[in-house]
């Protein structure tokens, strides 16, 4: 039985749609009520939803022994995972906006807002670049019109809620999809399961990525 | 004067009486001095600057330090084998066997706060051959079958990854980024990371070839044979083909794992990690360091691992939550010599009790001596 922690929303949705396509129904998860964990013992899965942020945390301690994450979590977290297949799905950037008429000040240290601050302080760090990292929780993009930093680094989709704000890409940090993770003490002991499972959704992701199918 | 057969029942009715972590580490030990390895005691603090020039070595960098009365920094110890190696003394066709049983202290779980962390290891330094090194490999599945029969250790060597290195003319950074990817097994971001530096793209299913072999260290040179990897040093073949030599002669357990990684600049051969049912991480780590030692200016190689003791907390945790076998409940009118009479017979029989004045908690068997109205 291979347990699988499923983001809550759109996103878990769709990948469980892929799953079921790749042969890993489960019709009481279909059913709409309010239980957490749903199985199928005869495909030989156990679903659970988990906040999006804690995919990871439910895979690395191994309550669950795969799951599917943003890679904007794994970059942040470095949790110590396999990270097995890219779903091609929930597809945006990790991005650096900011006022549209916004020039960097060299001179100055650069005040960055974001809810990702390790992958910030990289991108960062890399370009040799000093920055003062605040970190927020939410509503980023309010910080640079406050004047509380002078950028922000977040995560872009379409861009629209920057518009609307009067902001705009100025530089990309990373691409950003979806991932099949996995625990590496469960891959040991599950190892064909995990495989089976894995080369199964990769073929629903080439079918998905042909007809152009994206969320 | 107990004859060996007496020595020995003593010696088991003591492991039974023991908790399940003692009763493990009791069998550790007892498996290490088999193999002639000594133990080693050290102190809870080393001179930071031991660890502060290996950082890379380590689990964590985070390193709890304080200064001593004389100003010197120390550090509470975050590992043991750097002290086992900086006290090493080298000697021409002779081995150290030494065996330790520590705790550390490291920041561990998700809030990476600081832990005190029960490990015990074993190092084999000196004049390290090919069984030297195979014997430490034994004793890792070894003492992963003492904790579980339901476990596997994975290995790999990373004279393969330098020979990948070396044919791709990877940077430093390259390296890095390569380790990464291989350690998590991305193939999908391995693919790209070619892709995008147009390197050979033979080579890149050479990688994806590896990383999806599993099989016994005995079959593994007849397995990299039929991979055909032109790449591959003859050196590292040659090691590997000793030690699968020495492996078709035992019960071999061992899985080969490409994506089992320690860090390039300390490790230089065979690495291997162990894993057991019902534990979510890697319970034991190890492999061969001899680069470790070069860097410290000691001479020799050297191999050894550390298992996780405190990992399996949870996976010891008795099943039974008995506070004793026996309670014996007694009160104000109780006669205490009755009450020590029939608590001391009870102990001969061999059980544990607890004597109170309160029906409270899980037991076993009750023993009522309350005399008071109501109980008489």
């Amino acid at each position: 039985m291979l347990n699988i922690a499923l983001p809550k929303g759109r996103l878990g949705e769709h990948v469980y749609r892929m799953l079921k396509q790749a042969g890993y129904p489960c019709p009481a998860l279909e059913q709409p009520d309010r239980r957490l964990i749903f199985e199928n013992t005869e495909a030989g899965v156990r679903y659970f939803w988990v906040k999006p942020h804690d995919v990871t945390i439910y895979v690395e301690r191994g309550a669950a022994d795969l799951g599917i994450a943003g890679k904007d979590i794994i970059l942040e977290y470095s949790p110590e995972l396999y990270e097995l297949l890219d779903l091609k799905t929930g597809i945006c950037r990790m991005c650096v906006a900011g006022p549209s008429d916004f020039r960097d000040d060299r001179r100055t240290v650069l005040r960055v807002a974001t809810k990702f601050p390790r992958i910030a302080g990289e991108f960062y760090a890399g370009k040799s670049r000093d920055v003062e990292l605040i970190k927020l929780n939410g509503s980023i993009e309010l910080a640079p019109i406050l004047g509380l930093s002078d950028v922000i680094v977040d995560i872009v989709e379409t861009g629209r809620t920057l518009a609307e704000n009067g902001l705009s890409v100025l530089e990309e940090v990373c691409p950003i999809s979806a991932r099949l993770v996995a625990n590496p003490a469960a891959y040991r002991f599950q190892r064909d399961e995990i495989e089976a499972l894995t080369r199964k959704l990769g073929k629903e992701v080439n079918v998905q990525t042909a007809r152009g199918g994206r969320i | 004067m107990k004859n060996r057969g007496e020595q020995q029942k003593a010696e088991q009715a003591e492991e039974m009486s023991l908790l399940p972590e003692e009763r493990l580490l009791f069998q550790l030990r007892r498996l290490y001095r088999q193999y002639g390895y000594r133990p080693y005691r050290m102190s809870k603090f080393e001179k930071y600057e031991l660890y502060a020039g290996n950082k890379d070595f380590l689990v964590s960098d985070r390193i709890i330090t304080f200064n001593d009365a004389n100003g010197e920094l120390l550090a509470l110890k975050p590992d043991v084998t750097l002290s086992i190696v900086k006290s090493a003394q080298f000697r021409e066709n002779r081995v150290e066997r030494l065996y330790y049983q520590e705790n550390v202290y490291r920041p561990s779980g998700s809030d990476g706060q600081f832990r005190e962390i029960l490990q015990c290891g074993l190092e084999c330094i000196g004049d390290l051959d090919s069984y030297g090194l195979f014997e430490v490999l034994q004793l890792a599945d070894a003492s992963l079958r003492i904790v579980s029969e339901n476990s596997v250790l994975c290995f790999s060597h990373l004279g393969i990854l330098k020979s990948l290195f070396g044919m791709l003319h990877a940077s430093e950074l390259q390296q890095k980024q390569l380790l990464s990817l291989i350690a998590a097994r991305n193939l999908h971001e391995l693919s790209a990371f070619f892709e995008e530096r147009a390197w050979n793209t033979g080579l890149l299913r050479d990688v994806e070839a590896l990383l999806t072999l599993s099989c016994p260290l005995a079959h593994l040179p007849e397995k990299l044979g039929a991979l055909e990897l032109s790449w591959l040093e003859e050196d590292v073949m040659q090691e590997l083909r000793l030690l699968a030599e020495l492996s078709s002669r035992t019960e071999d357990r061992t899985q080969f794992d490409f994506s089992v990684i320690n860090d390039i600049h300390y490790y230089n051969g065979l690495v291997f990690q162990g894993f057991v049912r019902g534990v979510s991480e890697k319970l034991l780590s190890g492999g061969r360091y001899d680069s470790l030692l070069t860097r410290m200016d000691r001479k020799g190689a050297a191999a050894g691992f550390a298992v996780y003791i405190s990992l399996l907390e949870q996976l010891l945790r008795p099943q039974e939550d008995v506070e004793a076998d026996v309670l014996l409940l007694y009160d104000a009118e109780t006669d205490p010599k009755e009450l020590q009479a029939a608590a001391d017979a009870m102990r001969r029989e061999g059980k544990s009790v607890s004597a109170q004045r309160r029906a409270e908690g899980q037991f076993a068997q009750v023993l009522d001596l309350r005399k008071e109205a109501g109980h008489a």
